[in-house]
């Protein structure tokens, strides 16, 4: 899942100043799972913005997937009255929903979330960064560790010379070396060949944003 | 690499000083100078550059020994860099990730190569190759060291140094400590000429130069002590005292 947080408040009234009439649109999916956009929250909001700011709210609701532009767009339409009374949509999703939003509705945005990673629940209130989504995976051979992630420094090639005790020095020795970890995995599967692996440069121009997957129709 | 007092390398490490005249730069060189001939230089934090450093070096008589790190600079910079110190020439480099600055931490890194694929890149020039597989005019010979971590998890760095050495590295910089059975248990297994790394500030002089002998029994090639900036006077001392120790 997309991993959100919440917007310093303060932010979010500075970018609202300007209308008068929102429409709240929040998210069923990772959002939710963060407390960030999921139905309390967007309650929340509203209270807020109604008590606080003396905004009009005309309408609010949870989007199961506004990352989906054919969801969000199904359920615009279903609210497209009350959409055409508001000067603004307060979205409470993470970047790709507020812009998926944005191709699919022609009304100012205003997001009350930063989004930070792709990540992992280990629990509730609990989100950990795994992936770098870099297009040119090495988890088959690095133990299911992923060192262009779990490495500070994203290296590729075994561990770098700042290591202290299997502690990374990027986060003052708190915490583990990713290298050291794969380490310590591939030779209790008795598969440290692929530490001797040479891994060539990464061809950064296959990672030049904004990235796209078609299929072929 | 440059060897001297019967095989055994006495070298300075240094950083580069922050200031905007090459004034520190040069002081430093030439209190260095007075330690012996052969300077590592490493780029500071907000330090002038290494490679200026280099070619100053070069010119009062020094044989300058470049670190040359991951962290800071892309592949078009770091091959910019090496063709230029190979332009200069400089023989013999060191390459390395490069720690983390907390002072620094809001920069940007960028580690767009790692040790190995920086010692990749360097095969290729030595093939009169440039990064883009074109033909690279004049020749390049610079030898690059690498650096072996005393702290790290020892089957993982053999098999690291293994991976390097197949890349082209020549020679080994250990990590610094003071700890002579420590220093000596890593050399055992470093089949590359290892030198030794010991902090200035981290033992006194007498300590130091006590250091010298035991390693080079202890088949260590050489003792490059880590000087901090206004420690050069200090640092040069404790190098000649170690070489009179041996003669």
């Amino acid at each position: 899942m997309l991993i959100t947080t919440k917007k310093p408040w303060s932010e979010v009234q500075e970018m609202a100043a300007d209308y008068q009439t929102l429409g709240i649109v929040g998210c069923g999916d990772c959002c939710a799972a963060c407390q960030t956009g999921g139905s309390e929250q967007i309650k929340e909001a509203a209270a807020k913005l109604t008590e606080e700011s003396k905004k009009e709210i005309v309408f609010s609701f949870t989007c199961e997937a506004p990352c989906d532009q054919r969801i969000i767009r199904r359920d615009l339409r279903r609210v497209s009255k009350e959409l055409s009374q508001v000067d603004a949509l307060v979205v409470m999703t993470c970047g790709i929903g507020v812009q998926s939003l944005a191709h699919v509705v022609d009304k100012p945005l205003i997001p009350t979330n930063n989004t930070q990673f792709p990540g992992s629940a280990a629990r509730l209130g609990a989100f950990y960064e795994y992936c770098s989504t870099c297009g040119d995976c090495v988890l088959g051979e690095t133990a299911a560790i992923c060192p262009v992630t779990m490495c500070p420094k994203g290296l590729l090639n075994g561990p770098c010379e700042e290591v202290a005790e299997g502690m990374c020095d990027v986060f003052g020795y708190q915490k583990p070396c990713a290298w050291t970890d794969i380490y310590a995995r591939l030779k209790a599967r008795n598969s440290t060949d692929y530490l001797q692996k040479v891994r060539p440069a990464r061809d950064w121009s296959s990672r030049m944003s904004p990235r796209q997957v078609v299929w072929a129709r | 690499m440059t060897k001297n007092n019967g095989g055994f390398l006495f070298t300075a490490q240094w950083e580069t000083p922050g200031s905007l005249s090459l004034e520190p730069l040069l002081q430093g060189l030439e209190a260095l100078k007075k330690g012996g001939e052969v300077v590592h230089i490493l780029e500071g934090e907000g330090g002038l550059s290494p490679l200026v450093a280099a070619a100053k070096a070069r010119k009062m008589g020094l044989k300058p020994v470049v670190h040359v790190q991951c962290r800071d600079r892309n592949r078009r910079a770091l091959f910019s860099d090496l063709a230029t110190l190979a332009a200069l020439g400089v023989k013999e480099v060191v390459i390395s990730t490069g720690g983390h600055s907390p002072q620094l931490a809001p920069a940007k890194p960028v580690y767009d190569l790692d040790v190995i694929q920086i010692l990749q890149m360097m095969q290729d020039m030595g093939r009169g190759r440039d990064l883009a597989g074109r033909p690279l005019a004049g020749s390049f010979s610079v030898s690059p060291g690498v650096v072996v971590n005393l702290r790290g998890e020892p089957e993982l760095e053999k098999l690291s140094l293994r991976k390097k050495m197949d890349m082209g590295a020549a020679f080994a910089l250990l990590t610094p400590s003071t700890r002579l059975e420590e220093i000596e248990a890593v050399a055992s297994w470093v089949s590359l000429p290892t030198i030794a790394s010991v902090k200035l500030e981290e033992a006194n002089s007498q300590e130091i130069v006590a250091m010298a002998r035991p390693l080079m029994n202890g088949g260590v090639r050489g003792l490059n002590l880590i000087v901090g900036s206004g420690q050069e006077g200090r640092g040069a001392e404790v190098l000649a005292q170690m070489r009179r120790s041996l003669s």
